[in-house]
């Protein structure tokens, strides 16, 4: 059918109401000096993280590896009095010396960490005399013991015993594990270095999903209730239906959120391979599909129910202060299921995990917990799980914009049990 | 097509067992000017909330430009509300460009319409400016730019003098009367009777949610007939220097008419006197004596 040009253009050029508040309000948050500030407060810590675990890491591994002869231990010196340790000395082992005092000069001049002294009563007494730097009652180089304890280990057995026996003492087990099942047979244990990402990904990314909406929830709602406050909302609600602002707003809302985690998701997946590369057995983990989908759905609906709440929030109450009054035990609800961490990482398909997975207030983390913990929880049931959430979300929505109408009359007002009986009865 | 912008008809609101709108009726015509009035706490608000559709009233029915007060019949309506609701942290431009696209303009139109009515009202150089940064009469001017950018059929402006120095508001009737003269009707309320007998033909008069008055305004200062007269002479009369009068301050005596001293009595005792009459005017009441007349009035019922 032909349709006049006249007509078409008009119809083309008017704009949806739920479009323009949604492009306004994205514009707006996405302006926001809060915003910038809060998503680059995570990307920082997360590159701060990704320096600082190695390092950490580093240093532990010094202390725990097998003091075979590639290592370098230098920044140690020693002083046998007992003659038992001539085998410590090779070409990167730790530093003879002759004398307390020219040992203490070469700690004094940073040459070496500590200076070890074994007594001649060493075999009998097993006392070890340590020179150190110490910043109070603390040396400042605390590896330092454990690796010089390592030292001695091998200096003892290692010309005494047979090598593969000495290896067998310095490692004595790699342990493979195996999981008895409930029909008695037993089912191997997933490396951790395949395994990490199953487990340590969604709790991170749960933890990042609750700060995300605990952060997001105030800053939205108060957009939200601001606008409200303001004789502003009579001038927009002569221009779109209840439903197209909240609409619009819902959109906005969970865009900006999504944008957010976005950035952060990013900066994680750059980052955590980083920090994971220098825990051993840790490093090249990979994140499945199927995982990654729960990630994005959980954060969707994590997003889409702490919005709607908001905006719920801010529909139903006078002014700003009124709504974080009210609103002020939303945002815990994404932090809530790790109070209950315990409980999941023990009992991952057990009751509470179940409610907290369920129950689309906590749904959207209590998930991606529960899949950390390694539930065996089906796609299908977290697929159901995050229904919930949305069809929740959208019956809040709907609620919310029948009473946002009549809710502007209680601008100025304190929130009563009274005023909000009148505003939901007055609903469109 | 209608003859009427706007009709209420018996609208009737009620907060808990306050009824703040009772029964008003009145209808304001195509292309007037038309003035509502009312003291403080009247349902001014109330009312035009309920025109707009902003609330629903508790009984009555309400007609703009013809047809329930939809959306689609909204976005052919101006309204400034009574307190500039600006946001703060926008910008000028942002927020003129914002609600006229959601009173259904494409983004170019208006973006152009909202450049020609900054220029109009003087303040195209704070259009990049945040609204929290203005003074209140740029405000409130802003807030009056964003009610007539997308050039509505009808325009309601509650209290839209208020916060403006005397150019702002002369620029204000200014525009006012062009968009009078391209067809727009106007509905105003405010407090000041001056720019009501100024600029408008007809008004409604409310108090306390009660219709005081409605209609023509000359036809209802003429119902009340004559109140004084005012007279400009070289000498007063002996029979009237007793007579209660009061010295305007161009020179010339008001004496007030009653049952006892009729106009005719009092021109009567001029030229028997033979004094020269340089001008002799019966008063109307003025806007400002029906308000304080009927307010009263209503208020002692």
């Amino acid at each position: 059918m032909l349709v006049r040009p006249d007509k078409l253009r008009r119809k083309d050029e008017r704009p949806s109401s739920t479009w323009v508040i949604f492009a306004e309000e994205l514009r707006i948050h996405l302006r926001s000096r809060w915003y910038a500030v809060f998503t680059a407060v995570v990307v920082v810590i997360l590159v701060g993280a990704m320096f600082l675990v190695p390092a950490i890491q580093g240093g532990e591994e010094d202390a725990s590896d097998d003091p075979g002869a590639e290592e370098d231990f230098t920044w140690l010196g020693f002083i046998d009095e007992s003659g038992l340790f001539s085998g410590l000395e090779w070409d990167q082992g730790p530093v003879s010396y002759d004398s307390v005092d020219e040992g203490l000069a070469g700690v004094a001049l940073g040459e070496i960490k500590s200076l070890f002294v074994i007594p001649t009563d060493y075999l009998n007494r097993g006392k070890v005399k340590q020179y150190a730097q110490f910043g109070g009652r603390f040396p400042t180089n605390p590896d330092a013991e454990a690796t010089f304890r390592a030292l001695l280990v091998h200096g003892l057995i290692a010309e005494r015993l047979d090598p593969e026996v000495t290896a067998r003492i310095l490692a004595p087990a790699a342990y493979e594990n195996y999981r008895v099942q409930e029909d008695g047979t037993a089912a191997e244990l997933t490396p951790l270095a395949e395994e990490i990402g199953g487990i340590l990904v969604p709790i991170l990314f749960a933890a990042l999903l609750g700060t995300g909406l605990a952060v997001g929830f105030s800053y939205m709602m108060q957009s939200v209730a601001e606008e409200k406050e303001s004789r502003l909302v009579e001038v927009v609600v002569t221009s779109a239906s209840p439903l197209s602002i909240m609409g619009g707003k819902l959109l906005a809302l969970v865009t900006v959120g999504l944008i957010q985690a976005a950035v952060w998701v990013i900066a994680a997946a750059l980052t955590i391979p980083v920090m994971l590369g220098g825990i051993s057995g840790a490093g090249g983990f990979t994140i499945s599909s199927g995982l990654w989908a729960t990630i994005i759905m959980c954060y969707i609906m994590g997003y889409l129910f702490t919005a709607t709440m908001a905006i719920f929030v801010a529909a139903i109450t006078p002014s700003v202060r009124e709504a974080g009054r009210m609103g002020g035990w939303i945002p815990v609800l994404g932090f809530a299921p790790f109070w209950f961490s315990g409980l999941l990482l023990v009992q991952p398909d057990g009751l509470a995990a179940e409610i907290l997975s369920y129950t689309p207030l906590f749904a959207p983390t209590g998930v991606l917990l529960r899949v950390g913990a390694g539930s065996d929880i089906a796609g299908w049931q977290i697929a159901s799980a995050l229904f919930g959430v949305a069809a929740l979300s959208l019956l809040v929505l709907w609620v919310s914009a029948r009473v946002f109408r009549a809710a502007i009359l209680m601008r100025g007002q304190n929130l009563s049990r009274r005023n909000l009986w009148a505003a939901l009865r007055d609903a469109d | 097509m209608d003859e009427n912008a706007l009709e209420v008809e018996a609208l009737t609101k009620t907060f808990g067992e306050r009824t703040v709108v009772d029964k008003v009726t009145f209808s304001v015509r195509r292309g007037e000017v038309f003035g509502f009035l009312g003291p403080n706490g009247s349902g001014k608000t109330t009312t035009i909330r309920m025109a707009l559709g902003i609330i629903r009233p508790d009984k009555g029915g309400v007609a703009v430009l013809g047809g329930r007060p939809k959306l689609s019949v909204l976005r052919e309506v101006g309204y400034l509300p009574e307190e500039s609701g600006l946001p703060p942290r926008a910008r000028v431009f942002d927020t003129i460009r914002y609600l006229a696209r959601l009173k259904g303009l494409a983004r170019a139109e208006a973006e152009a319409r909202a450049d020609e009515m900054l220029h109009r009202v003087g303040l195209h150089e704070h259009r990049m400016a945040k609204v929290g940064t203005l003074s209140q009469g740029m405000k409130q001017m802003i807030q009056f730019v964003v009610a007539i950018v997308h050039r509505p059929k009808l325009l309601i402006l509650d209290e839209p003098f208020s916060g403006l120095d005397p150019l702002n508001v002369r620029l204000m009737k200014d525009i006012l009367s062009d968009l009078q003269k391209d067809g727009a009707t106007i509905m105003f309320s405010t407090h000041i009777m001056s720019d009501v007998e100024e600029m408008c033909e007809r008004i409604a008069l409310i108090s306390d949610g009660d219709l005081l008055l409605f209609g023509d305004l000359g036809y209802i200062r003429r119902e009340r007939g004559v109140k004084s007269v005012q007279v400009q002479a070289e000498g007063v009369p002996e029979g009237l220097r007793r007579t209660h009068s009061r010295v305007l301050p161009d020179g010339s005596l008001e004496y007030p008419i009653d049952d006892d001293q009729t106009p005719e009595q009092i021109l009567q005792s001029y030229v028997s006197a033979d004094i020269r009459v340089d001008r002799f005017e019966r008063m109307l009441p003025s806007l400002t004596d029906i308000f304080i007349e009927e307010v009263s009035r209503a208020r002692k019922a």
